[in-house]
């Protein structure tokens, strides 16, 4: 077993950080493990964030096996993260070294993922497998599966968000889903971009999604009311009231029923 | 054969054979062992043979019997509330407040039996007690009765809170088609400042029999 310990990553930090690693394994402290989330009540409330909470229960149940963490502490991220890392700092004794980006002069990338035929869960993980893999150059890395990009007239419903803490939400889309908000701003390599994030098809029924008590909940409420769209926050776990209140949206506004 | 339909909500049922609609306390089916071909609700699951979305049925519901192209319907329920804009005839926005923030009927309930109020004796209040949510503004309601109101007034604020978080929720029309079983209590109905139109306890019911007819 290796004895080298791996680089634990929050959120999107800058490539040029990730860069210096290339070649170390890697953690991604966002995504669920077998961490059990009641572990991070020791260091933040039991209503927070269940994606910061992950991040805390991961780090302090990883903790050994962690060299450090590069964090992204910026308008990339939120600013619970931010906190979060000086308490995980100072209560675990890890080195994390901070990323904020904001406000870069750049042009978004195309974003295929987002808008190809694939199902709405293997988009998500793959613009997020896809930027860390990107960022440490990864030599001829290509998505692991192929797909067709979609025009927007094939588009049958919008997906705004981060994703979510209990991808089971996801099942509820067709294939015909276009990946808008934070997520897409990920892949086309402009995470902190709020005019990116913001940036919403007229006409097209779309499902905000935000973690509960993220401070995104502002943003996704206000462009669902604007766009005539569905908000949606989930803590945990996909519960039977919200997956209800999903399909009848996707049935009353798309068309689509939760059998087709 | 006509089929039967059920609404199982959490509190209250609406069983549909034939022309005859029953409303059945809904923690006396499970004895009862009912069960419907076509069903809607929280608990239609239980119940039912096939259900269908509640949203769905709502909005089936009130536009067969709404004459209007542009209308809001609001269903107040017992453990949530839902609403749907209609325009054009089309479905145009809707949500559903699934858990925390409604709470809504079962709260009010909870305080009547509690402080032994009678619902329809209430007036609707004028008092503005800001609560989040029914299970939190039962806090408010204990802090107003130690401050020497009657519990009478105490629960018309609650309910008057109510009416005003659900108003917020369906983003402010000028008109509300109410449905669901506060939509007979003038507490509930005086406390919204816009015009509230009840339509009763049977919109999705109705909805049901809509769709099973579409799809047919």
């Amino acid at each position: 077993m290796s004895t080298i310990k791996k680089i634990a990553i929050i959120g999107t930090p800058d490539y040029e950080l990730l860069a210096r690693y290339a070649g170390r394994d890697f953690i991604d402290l966002d995504i669920g493990s077998d961490a059990p989330l009641s572990l991070a009540e020791r260091y933040i409330p039991k209503i927070y964030c269940a994606i910061l909470r992950t991040v805390v229960s991961n780090t302090m149940h990883h903790r050994d096996t962690i060299d450090c963490i590069i964090a992204e502490v910026g308008e990339a991220k939120c600013d619970g993260a931010r906190l979060v890392c000086t308490l995980l700092e100072r209560e675990l004794g890890l080195t994390v070294i901070r990323s904020k980006q904001q406000d870069k002069a750049s042009t978004p990338n195309p974003a295929p993922l987002s808008d190809s035929d694939l199902p709405l869960a293997d988009k998500l993980a793959m613009i997020m497998d896809s930027y860390i893999a990107k960022g440490l150059a990864v030599k001829g890395h290509q998505p692991a599966r192929e797909y067709t990009v979609l025009s927007d007239k094939q588009f049958r419903v919008g997906f705004w968000g981060v994703p979510p803490n209990d991808f089971s939400l996801l099942k509820l889309f067709p294939r015909e889903t276009k990946v808008l908000g934070w997520t897409r701003s990920v892949e086309a390599r402009v995470p902190w971009s709020l005019d990116y994030e913001m940036r919403i098809p007229d006409t097209l029924p779309t499902v905000f999604f935000t973690q509960s008590f993220c401070q995104k909940s502002s943003l996704a409420r206000y462009l669902a009311t604007k766009h005539n769209g569905l908000y949606v926050d989930m803590d945990e776990k996909l519960s039977a009231s919200t997956r209800a209140k999903l399909e009848a949206f996707l049935e009353l506004s798309a068309g689509i029923k939760p059998w087709s | 054969m006509e089929l039967t339909l059920g609404d199982f909500g959490t509190s209250y049922s609406k069983i549909k054979r034939g022309d005859k609609i029953e409303i059945v306390p809904s923690s006396e089916l499970a004895k009862s062992g009912v069960t419907v071909d076509v069903g809607t609700g929280h608990n239609a699951g239980l119940y039912a043979r096939r259900t269908i979305n509640e949203l769905v049925a709502l909005s089936r519901g009130a536009q067969s019997i709404i004459d209007e192209d542009d209308f809001v319907v609001l269903d107040v329920g017992s453990r949530d509330i839902k609403y749907v804009r209609i325009r054009g005839g089309r479905f145009y926005d809707g949500d559903w407040n699934t858990i925390c923030g409604a709470m809504a009927g079962f709260t009010i309930e909870l305080l009547l039996k509690h402080l032994s109020v009678n619902l329809n004796e209430l007036q609707a209040s004028d008092m503005d007690i800001g609560i989040t949510c029914g299970i939190l503004g039962t806090g408010a309601v204990f802090d107003l009765i130690a401050e020497g109101l009657l519990p009478e007034t105490a629960v018309s604020a609650l309910i008057r809170g109510i009416a005003q978080n659900t108003y917020s929720f369906c983003k402010r029309p000028d008109k509300i088609y109410l449905s669901g079983g506060l939509c007979k209590v003038h507490a509930f109905i005086d406390s919204f400042p816009c015009e509230i139109v009840p339509v009763g306890r049977f919109v999705l019911v109705k909805g049901l029999s809509v769709s099973i007819s579409d799809r047919a």
